[in-house]
């Protein structure tokens, strides 16, 4: 078994030399095997003659021809190029530009450099039921100036609601402080919107930090589910425009590297 | 003149070969050429273009099997050749331009996604445009022998991977060694043996199954 599998792959291995061979592309060593193989092997002899007719065969094949020339006429124009600086530059950028839009949209998110809005976020109408009947609760004791805290609700229902009557509208968030029984010195607004509070003391607004509670009267309400507060004006970081500017530059980088790199085409070495 | 022109303009004179690099040598007044189309001269890049353009559009015939399909790609090749000539940096001229003469073949061949028409040899037949070098025996019963087994050897030919049919085309019907094959292919000889050796089996396969056509001694048992 040995035996016939050696000899098998010592045949098969003539075999694979034959082409090479025919060319004389084979050592000196292997055409010296190759010519003692083939004196005592009559299949590999005769391999050899149709591989040699098949090669001059192909040798006679004529080289088709055609009468069309294909000189150049006018010089092709050269294809534009980029210089290297920039094309390194436009690589360099672009990955630059999407990660500050990234970092934007996710500082933006978490409300860094935005702590009035951070405060004030209202998820939904039910907490500001919650906060409603707690600050009712609270409400016979005008204790001062009092803060919400930064996850409380933007309105709360003091006591002196009555004060304030039900002419009030809500246009957007707003905070009492104090007491806001009409004439009470204490008593502070701070009103991001429109506001008509019928016998109060004025509502000042105040830029930045709200603070105290905020009155609402829920059924002035307009979309009593809806945040109270919404993105506004809070005098923070200005993520907007520079998310957009972020944005606006990734897309011309992505598009000038794209202009660039052209369709593919092969080029000889 | 400084020494360098005048060594190359002597060469010239006497059709020396010059020594370019990698131990290559190219003709003096190819070099020439070639020296003068990088600097721009259109009618010097000309002149190799005809004496090159026989020979290429030849091969990519034989690897497109299709003549109109290989006229333009021989043209792509030299607009393609000339725009990169300034890449060139000697040596086998005729190799480089059948570098990109395949590559360019092969890139129609997948984007034209079919098996490429075999109608070569018909097309010859029928076009004298496309007509070999008449160099045939005047006996019309050979002539037509020799016309139909040429016709299946190209069948045969088309059978192949693209790979393997530009390597028998350019070794077994150019004529090429191995090593410009190799160079022409940008692969290695070892590749071009054995891609060759494949290439030869399946096309003298395929002929053993019209042996009226072979010669007798062909076939074997």
């Amino acid at each position: 078994m040995k035996i016939t599998m050696s000899i098998f792959s010592r045949h098969t291995k003539f075999r694979e030399l034959l082409s090479a061979y025919v060319d004389g592309q084979v050592s000196e060593r292997e055409a010296v095997a190759m010519e003692s193989h083939l004196a005592s092997c009559a299949a590999c002899q005769a391999e050899l003659d149709s591989l040699r007719m098949t090669v001059s065969m192909l040798r006679a094949l004529p080289r088709p021809s055609t009468a069309r020339s294909f000189r150049l006429v006018a010089p092709p124009a050269p294809a534009p190029r980029m210089s290297p600086v920039w094309t390194w530059s436009l690589r360099a950028a672009a990955p630059a530009a999407a990660v500050l839009l990234l970092a934007l949209v996710i500082t933006d998110a978490l409300g860094v450099g935005s702590p009035a809005r951070a405060d004030l976020r209202v998820s939904s109408s039910a907490e500001m039921t919650v906060a409603q009947e707690a600050s009712q609760q609270d409400a016979a004791a005008p204790s001062g100036q009092e803060e919400i805290a930064a996850s409380s609700l933007a309105e709360a229902i003091d006591a002196g609601e009555e004060a304030v009557g039900g002419e009030q509208e809500i246009a957007r968030a707003m905070t009492l402080q104090g007491t806001p029984e009409a004439g009470s010195e204490d008593t502070e607004m701070t009103v991001a919107g429109g506001l008509a509070v019928d016998g109060t003391p004025e509502g000042e607004f105040v830029d930045g930090a709200i603070t105290g509670k905020a009155l609402v009267d829920d059924s002035e309400f307009a979309e009593p589910g809806v945040t109270a507060i919404e993105a506004g004006d809070d005098g923070g970081f200005p993520y907007l425009p520079l998310e957009i500017a972020a944005a606006a530059l990734l897309i011309v980088l992505v598009a000038a590297l794209a202009y660039r790199s052209g369709p593919r085409r092969w080029r000889p070495r | 003149m400084d020494f360098v022109e005048v060594i190359q303009a002597y060469c010239i004179v006497f059709s020396i070969p010059v020594y370019v690099n990698q131990g290559n040598f190219m003709q003096a007044d190819e070099l020439n050429l070639v020296t003068r189309s990088q600097q721009g001269d259109m009618a010097a890049f000309n002149l190799l273009v005809e004496r090159y353009q026989a020979q290429v559009f030849g091969v990519a015939a034989r690897i497109l099997g299709n003549p109109t399909s290989a006229e333009d790609v021989s043209q792509e090749t030299f607009v393609s050749a000339y725009k990169a000539l300034k890449s060139f940096r000697g040596g086998n001229l005729r190799a480089w331009l059948l570098r990109i003469a395949s590559n360019l073949c092969y890139d129609y061949l997948r984007a034209s996604k079919r098996r490429p028409e075999q109608s070569l040899d018909a097309a010859m037949e029928a076009n004298p445009s496309f007509g070999p070098a008449m160099s045939e025996s005047y006996d019309p019963e050979k002539l037509a022998l020799q016309s139909e087994l040429r016709s299946e050897i190209q069948k045969a030919l088309m059978t192949l991977p693209a790979d393997q049919r530009s390597i028998m085309v350019l070794v077994d019907v150019e004529g090429f060694g191995y090593d410009e094959a190799a160079d022409s292919l940008g692969v290695a000889v070892g590749t071009v043996k054995s891609r060759l050796f494949r290439a030869r089996e399946k096309v003298r396969e395929y002929l053993l199954k019209k042996p009226e056509l072979l010669p007798s001694k062909f076939s074997h048992q």
